[in-house]
This record gives C-alpha cells, structure tokens and sequence, in this order.
C-alpha cells in the first residue's frame, strides 16, 4: 500500500487499483474518493478545504496555476466543479461519466465565438469562458444540486 | 451567432422585398486623426485596413474583425496574402489555417523541431469553446509596412500531423481546425502577452500546449518550450512601432451595420497618429492580462477588454435571455443603458457605460448585418469571474492594447487604454 498524504486527507490506495479506478470515480457524479483521483490526475495538491451552505468544497491547484473546486452533498458525492487559471484542466477527468454528453456537445455548433461556451442539458451544465491565460468555468447537474443551493453558488 | 439563421432570416427578407439594406451609416471618424484623439487613423506605414463584416464561407460569427496579411517562408519571395485574419487582442501569436496556404508555401515554412532526434513540435492552442492543433513553423509575417522576420506561427489543422493528443482534446473537445469552425482563415493575436504561454510552457510541461510529435508515427509527448520558441506576438518582432496596437473602429447604428471599416494602428506613441491624446491607461494583470470590472457592486476579476470576444457577455439576472430557437437565442432580449466600473492594479478607476439591446430584434431587422454594436449575452448563469467587454465596446473608440515589457509614452504593458 502506498500512502497519499493530501492536505487533511490521507487516503491509502494500490498504485494498480487507482489506475484502473481513477477515470470510472472521477470528478462530477463521484465520490468523495473521486477527488483524490482527479488530484492525482490533474497533478494537483489538495490546497484548500471549505464549506458553502454548509457543504464541502475541496479545492486542487494544479502544477500549472489552475484552482479547480470540487462541490459535495453531504453525503459525499460531487454535484459540481469550478475552475480558474492560466489554461483549462481536463475535463475528462473531472467530468467522469459526463463527459461523453459534454464532447457531443462541445463541438455542436455554438454561438459565442472563441470566448464562451454554454451547454444546457437537464442533467448537465457546463460553462466555459476567458482567453490565455485567463480561463474559468463550471459545470453541474442539476438534479444534483442539493436543497437551497443554486447555480449561483458554485464559484 | 448562427450564420444558417441568417441565411433563413435573409431568405425571407428577400421574398418580402425589403432588400438587404438596414446597413445604416456609421460614423466616419475624424479622417486622419487616429489614436487617442478619436477618429480613424488614415493610411499609412503602421496602418491596416481593419474591417468588421461577414468572414469567409462557413464562418458563423458576427462581430469578428478583420485584416489580411502576407505571409511568407523566412527571407524568400514564396509569399501568399491572406485576407479574413481575425484580429484579436484576447490572445497571442498568428495562427493559419493549413486549408488556405498554397502547397509551395506550406512545404516551404521552416518546422520547428525539438531535441536530439529533430521531433516536430505541434501545439494545441486552447480557447474557451474549443482548440486547434498544428505544427509550429517559422514565417515572415507582414502587415501594412510593417514586418515581422523569422517568427513562430501556428499552422491549423495540417494533415501531416493527424493524431491529436488526448489532453489537448479534452478540456474541450471541440477541433477548430478548419475554416468554417474556427470563423476565419487565421488568426492575429495581439494581445497584452509577448507569447501565447509564456514562462509556464519553459519551466514545466503543461498538459495541452506544446508537443513533440516523432515522425515515426509515435504517440506526441508534451514538450518544455522555451519562451523564444513559442508563437510569439507579430507587433514586437517589428523593426518600429512595436509595443503594442490600436484597434480603431467607426461607431455603428444601434441596429447593425452590414460592415465597419477602421483600422489597426501600430506602435503607441511611436508615431503622431498614435497617440494617447487623453486615453486613460488601465495596467493589467501581469500574469493573467486581465483587469477587474465592478458591475452591481460584484467585482469580476478575470475581464478583459477583447476584440476577439463577440459580444458584451456578464452576469444580469435582471434581463431576459431571448428563447431558444429565435433569431437571438442565446443572447440577451432586453434593451437597457447599463455601467460598470473598471479597476485596476494601480487603482485607476474608470466607467463604462454601454448599451445593449434586443439581439432577436436587431437580428431579425438586419439579418445581412455583421457588426451589432449592442449584442450583449449571458456568460453563464452566475459566472463569478468574467466580465467581458467584447468587440461592441470597441465601436466609436480607439482602443490600445500594450505588450508587457515595452514602454509606450510614460507606461509600461501591459496595459490596454482608451
């Protein structure tokens, strides 16, 4: 066993098994232990720990200067992420089992030129904005979202 | 915007007889001024002819502006003018597109390679909505009279390097690669960067940027890339004027004009038509090039003054998004007067006032038009961090964009200025 000492978290996981595991657990949809995988992956480091309304909010910052923040129901499980920084992450990781929705998406014709793009689906928002060196954005689901939080909070 | 609900709305324009027109007069400018004294800089050596208007076939954006430029392999006559190049001043570095360079001059561009082994380096060039990929090649690059000798440039989407590395794709995967994708035949970043990454790509690999790709058909390898090596900023390789540019645009009815013709100007104090004149400098972030704008006593920290940005896009709960399937779908609905207060690291502080109108209204009443001065559109439900005055806040100004590390006048970029 290998030990991963992260911030408050130490989570102990085979090299082999988080191989194997780290893209089925990742990011939004997953577990609390998702967010190790995607901090592994996105060569991050657990840097801060918060809460809004009342539910937690980890946050990785990234070799490369990207903050992302990873959103929990009180039950452990990610309803959102957010990111800010010189270049987007990537967002396979942390959209795990969203992501096929989002490709199709993404390259769906869109009408917000090189800056803006805005995917709407029940079950999927995603939002991505800025330029080089300043990009930011989020992306939920809706049905997710536990009660008295809005979109509006995820920062 | 979607250019097939042009066509639709232009189809039915035309059986109803009312023409094309609604393109109505914009300002002239103030013929020969230019720079911080308002009007349109008239022709000279550091002066391009900048035009807002349809871009090429399969281009779907409005509010794109336009230049042309030459492009040749480094110290031959093999030289290709290039018209449709988006101007930008929201990025760094040119960037064209494989499809439009003639075989001869493509061939002929120098590749840059990387290590040992001569691997080809290829970047992945990240934008919000999607990315492009392609060899990074040596070119002269010039515009008006002006010349930038040897630089590195990005040419997109050529075929002879066809594997996309997955974490170039991902963050959003959406290629640009072609004309009709990307909205133009290139691109010419001009922005407040001397490069398009900077120290970050020369310190430590990041993850969809720079790439070595063997020719042996193996899988591409993120690479270091020094600053030096990186798709650098045309304006600072001139011989002149070469701090930073101008973006000079007419102002335009509140419905739309077909076109708008202004100019490029470069240099920023350099010459008598480009002066500050009573322009007020707003430094920006130094590593993020951004500055921070208040707008209903929220400050948004990531914003920008960006001509490669279609329209004023924010955060109003208060206006009415036009619906879906409209002409505007996507935009905002509401006509309203509306300021916002800029700030910047050294505390200068600056209103600005803008109008937005009714995107389905203008849209549908000037469906043949490229520039809509008063387009304006949500950038998210809530985003906490961008606000972002897109190539409408240009129209009627004079707006400068200072690369970082030049002097212009008494400043320093970067910086942009109006």
């Amino acid at each position: 066993m290998k030990a991963l000492k992260t911030g408050s978290l130490t989570v102990a996981l085979t090299v082999a098994a988080l191989a194997a595991a780290s893209r089925a657990l990742a990011g939004l949809g997953g577990d609390i232990s998702s967010i190790d995988a995607d901090r592994i992956s996105l060569k991050g480091a657990l840097t801060a720990f918060s809460t809004v309304k009342g539910y937690a909010v980890h946050e990785i910052t990234t070799d490369a200067g990207v903050h992302v923040s990873e959103y929990l129901t009180s039950d452990g499980k990610v309803f959102a992420v957010s990111w800010h920084g010189p270049f987007i992450p990537d967002l396979q990781q942390m959209l795990g089992a969203y992501y096929s929705r989002y490709a199709r998406a993404a390259s769906a014709q869109h009408a917000g030129g090189h800056r803006h793009l805005r995917i709407e689906q029940p079950e999927l928002v995603v939002e991505s904005n800025g330029r080089m060196r300043a990009f930011s954005g989020r992306a939920w689901d809706p049905a997710l979202l536990p009660p008295n939080f809005t979109a509006a909070d995820i920062r | 915007m979607h250019r097939h609900l042009a066509f639709t709305l232009s189809a039915l324009l035309t059986l109803a007889s009312c023409g094309s027109s609604g393109l109505s007069g914009y300002g002239t400018g103030g013929g020969g001024g230019g720079g911080g004294g308002g009007g349109i800089a008239g022709p000279g050596p550091n002066v391009a002819t900048l035009t807002v208007k349809i871009g090429p076939a399969g281009s779907t954006f409005v509010n794109i502006p336009f230049v042309t430029i030459t492009v040749c392999a480094p110290g031959t006559s093999n030289c290709q003018t290039i018209d449709n190049i988006e101007v930008d001043t929201g990025s760094t570095g040119v960037r064209i597109m494989a499809s439009v360079l003639n075989a001869s001059l493509l061939s002929a561009l120098p590749q840059q390679f990387v290590g040992a082994t001569a691997t080809p380096v290829v970047e992945c060039a990240q934008f919000a909505d999607g990315y492009s990929w392609g060899p990074v090649v040596s070119a002269d690059v010039s515009i008006s009279s002006e010349k930038a000798s040897g630089i590195p440039i990005q040419v997109m989407g050529d075929s002879a390097f066809n594997q996309i590395p997955p974490d170039c794709s991902s963050p959003v995967p959406n290629e640009e690669d072609t004309v009709g994708t990307f909205g133009a035949n290139g691109i010419i970043g001009v922005g407040v960067f001397a490069q398009d990454c900077g120290s970050a790509c020369a310190t430590s690999i990041v993850a969809g940027t720079y790439y070595g790709c063997p020719t042996n058909g193996a899988a591409c390898a993120g690479i270091l890339e020094p600053t030096n090596l990186q798709v650098s900023h045309p304006v600072a390789a001139f011989a002149s004027d070469n701090n930073g540019v101008i973006v000079e645009l007419p102002g335009v009815s509140a419905g739309g004009a077909a076109t708008a013709t202004g100019a490029l100007v470069f240099g920023i104090e350099t010459e008598s038509n480009n002066t500050f004149g009573n322009a007020t400098v707003l430094q920006t972030d130094p590593l993020s090039g951004t500055i921070t704008v208040t707008f209903q006593g929220v400050p948004y920290p990531l914003s920008a003054i960006d001509s490669g940005s279609n329209a004023f896009y924010f955060t109003d709960s208060a206006l009415g998004v036009c619906a879906q399937n409209t002409a505007g779908a996507g935009f905002f609905c509401t006509s309203t007067n509306l300021s916002a207060t800029i700030t910047t690291l050294a505390n200068t502080q600056l209103a600005a006032n803008f109008t937005i109108g009714n995107a389905t209204t203008m849209i549908v009443s000037n469906p043949l038009a490229a520039a809509y001065p008063q387009l304006a559109g949500p950038i998210g439900a809530t985003d906490a961090q961008t606000f972002d005055f897109g190539l409408p806040y240009f129209y009627g100004r004079n707006i400068f964009t200072a690369i970082e590390g030049h002097n212009a006048g008494p400043s320093t970029g970067p910086f942009v200025a109006y």
